[in-house]
């Protein structure tokens, strides 16, 4: 007994009910959140100090937690760089994924790719990992090019490097960007259950990605071409590169269950970890993707779950992968039509200056799942 | 009245599971076969096996008219369970990183469709009976036939330098009697099955080759002698894997001249108008495959399949994805020579990633 017994019943129970309800409501309101910036307008020369730039754009910025926003207010030039890594991300994935069943849909407004986020499985794994990817390969090439104030290329890299060549260049600063990556993105992750562990692990695991997939590239100097000095520097991977990498993560993902460390409560950061559901496979390493749900079925529309089915879409009707029309349609069938196509051909350049053409006509055969 | 060849075939595909559990049962987990010598006309045990392989014919799904020609053949009964067993091996031999890996589950459904795999099915069985039964003529285990007796081989200078080819003329002579007459019924189901029946034979025509061997002072050519030989029932089954990943669907069209149904290659939008008869060496479906990827009456699925991560995962896993596990696999290492004169090793340990695919 204690305090509670000098209130009415009926009191206690609501604010029981209350706190149990709270976390739940901010955590799944709270994730991803900032995804909505991808649709802000900017320009690279637009050179305005920190409050101005809140005043122009306050209202985009609601989307922001108090701590993105002031990591963008110290950051001048670093909104572009997010919002632009943002839309690369999206294309990427939309590119990963244009042959499946789920081929990354996005929509305008805040939320950005649907219901599917609120799902703790593979395909939103996938998400937060290019997602914050996109981030922080962005933020390091933004360093390079010198549109954010507070970075520069990666002048530790200096002097000798080995015996015959030495640091020189401009490095792509990959420890800005992820060190920004990490502060930024996981800003967003409120909370302590399992969503949340996940979340944290696969945007760790898009920016390890990152850097794990940086190379060194060398210029050779010296007399008539000879390779008397090198110069080399370390440079960012292409996004496809990264995304392709994802992808693969993303087939061979981990599916998790909280790990029990029994009777250590010394190490609060122990406790918390991530165990695979089938002790016999590999526990998940910094650079798995990780997740807790089996996927929905992406073969149908459904409107609670967020999915929007694979009627109208386009497939292969010779292949036996996941493009063809047996996977795609969810053997369903497809659909069968020809489609008259001009193109110009027969190009030929005449002195001068033109070029001129013949219309050519040919019959395309498109497949299209029932 | 003599059943289809299809009825025949189907029974022989069958015919797998009871030799496969036979085969288990008595070898254990070696999988290793024992031929069982043929035993001679005087030999004193003939009486006790006299009427043994009149009891396996019985055993085996034949028709009326095949059990008749089993127990006047003493060891074909033999010769069908060995190339049942041919058949099935070769078969997941060469449908091993496929969705479809011959399982003899679901074989049954899939044996009343005409998929692509029927197809395969089909032929491969013909290809093994008529593989084994060229073969169990020149091992001298049936009563009828012999070694190759092509007269423009010298056979008898063969037969005296030991070496004997294998009987091909005799095997698709006795299939085409045993498998029932050309002229079966006239569903385009049993056309389609005769047709890649016939293709299976003749990808083992097709891979019989001549093998010489010289003799002479010093290995000089003085004398050559040549023999028929089949080559190894693996490239049988990797021309017939060739058909099948390049068989074509056929419909039912009647010829006007004749009067019957003939098997028709609809013509495809964009190619020549007229619609095309299949060629003899390509194999024929009419109905296009399931996926195979999920438990169904033709197929158990892909679910827990072990993988290449890199090549079959992404067709094999259904996008589904795959599980990674990690095993310590011991092998042998540092293998030096002691004098004299045997061979020692260390065992070292190894980790090792297998990956398969999700359920």
């Amino acid at each position: 007994m204690g305090l509670w017994a000098l209130l009415p019943s009926w009191v206690s129970a609501t604010l029981l009910l209350a706190l149990t309800a709270l976390p739940a409501a901010l955590g799944a309101n709270s994730s991803g959140r900032w995804w909505g910036i991808v649709n802000i307008a900017s320009s690279t020369n637009l050179l305005t100090d920190s409050k101005s730039l809140q005043l122009v754009l306050e209202p985009s910025l609601q989307l922001l937690s108090r701590k993105q926003r002031r990591l963008i207010r110290q950051n001048p030039g670093i909104l572009h760089s997010v919002s632009g890594g943002l839309q690369s991300a999206v294309r990427e994935c939309k590119w990963q994924f244009r042959n499946r069943r789920w081929n990354c849909p996005t929509a305008p407004g805040p939320h950005l790719f649907g219901k599917i986020v609120n799902r703790g499985c593979r395909e939103t794994a996938f998400i937060f990992a290019i997602t914050s990817a996109g981030v922080t390969h962005s933020v390091a090439r933004s360093c390079s090019e010198g549109s954010i104030e507070s970075c520069t290329c990666d002048y530790r890299r200096r002097g000798p490097g080995g015996p015959d060549w030495h640091w020189g260049g401009c490095s792509d600063n990959i420890d800005f960007g992820r060190l920004f990556g990490r502060e930024f993105v996981d800003s967003g992750e409120k909370g302590r259950d399992l969503r949340f562990l996940m979340n944290l692990h696969n945007n760790e695991a898009g920016r390890t990605t990152v850097f794990s997939e940086m190379r060194q590239e060398c210029k050779c100097h010296g007399m008539s071409g000879s390779c008397t000095v090198r110069t080399c520097w370390m440079r960012l991977p292409t996004l496809r590169a990264v995304g392709d990498v994802l992808r693969d993560r993303f087939d061979g993902a981990s599916r998790v269950l909280y790990g029990n460390r029994g009777n250590n409560r010394a190490s609060r950061a122990e406790l918390l970890r991530l165990e695979p559901e089938d002790p016999a496979h590999k526990p998940p390493s910094p650079h798995d993707l990780v997740y807790f749900e089996k996927s929905p079925n992406f073969c149908t529309y459904s409107g609670r779950l967020g999915t929007a089915g694979t009627a109208g879409r386009a497939c292969n009707s010779s292949s036996p992968a996941l493009d063809g029309c047996e996977l795609l349609c969810c053997g369903r069938g497809h659909r069968t039509r020809t489609q008259r196509v001009t193109e110009r051909c027969n190009c030929t350049f005449h002195w001068c200056c033109h070029v001129s053409c013949r219309n050519c006509t040919h019959t395309r055969v498109l497949h299209e799942c029932l | 009245m003599r059943p289809a060849p299809a009825l025949a075939l189907a029974a022989l595909c069958l015919l797998a599971l009871p030799a496969v559990v036979a085969a288990a049962a008595y070898f254990g987990l070696t999988g290793r076969e024992v031929l069982t010598p043929f035993p001679g006309p005087g030999t004193a045990a003939a009486p006790a096996q006299a009427g043994a392989h009149l009891k396996q014919c019985d055993l085996l799904k034949l028709s009326r008219w095949q059990k008749q020609l089993c127990r006047r053949e003493p060891g074909l009964a033999e010769t069908l369970r060995d190339a049942a067993h041919l058949g099935l091996l070769e078969c997941q031999f060469q449908f091993r990183q496929e969705r479809w890996n011959c399982s003899l589950e679901g074989r049954t459904g899939l044996l009343q469709r005409g998929f692509k795999e029927t197809a395969f099915l089909y032929a491969v069985s013909a290809a093994a009976l008529t593989h084994a039964l060229a073969r169990a003529c020149s091992a001298g285990r049936m009563e009828r036939c012999t070694c190759d007796d092509s007269p423009g081989l010298e056979s008898r200078q063969a037969w005296q330098w030991g070496v004997c080819g294998d009987n091909l003329k005799y095997s698709t002579k006795f299939l085409s009697n045993f498998l029932g007459p050309k002229r079966g019924s006239k569903d385009l189901r049993a056309r389609a099955d005769a047709h890649n029946t016939h293709v299976g034979i003749k990808a083992v025509k097709s891979g019989l080759r001549t093998t010489c061997k010289c003799h002479g002072v010093s290995g000089s050519c003085a004398v050559r002698t040549c023999w028929k030989q089949l080559s190894p029932f693996r490239e049988t089954g990797q021309v017939l894997k060739l058909r099948y990943d390049t068989a074509v669907k056929v419909s039912s069209a009647t010829n006007e001249a004749l009067g019957r149904l003939e098997l028709w290659v609809p013509a495809k939008p964009g190619g020549p108008a007229k619609g095309l008869a299949p060629r003899p060496v390509d194999l024929v479906y009419m109905e296009d495959s399931p996926s195979f990827c999920r438990p169904s009456k033709y197929s158990p699925g892909t679910a827990g399949r072990v993988c290449s991560r890199d090549t079959s995962c992404s067709s094999l896993c259904c996008g589904r994805g795959y599980d990674t596990q990690s095993r310590m696999v011991a092998f042998s290492c540092h293998c030096q020579v002691q004098w004299c004169c045997y061979v020692e090793c260390q065992q070292c340990a190894q980790q090792e990633l297998v990956y398969t695919c999700k359920r």
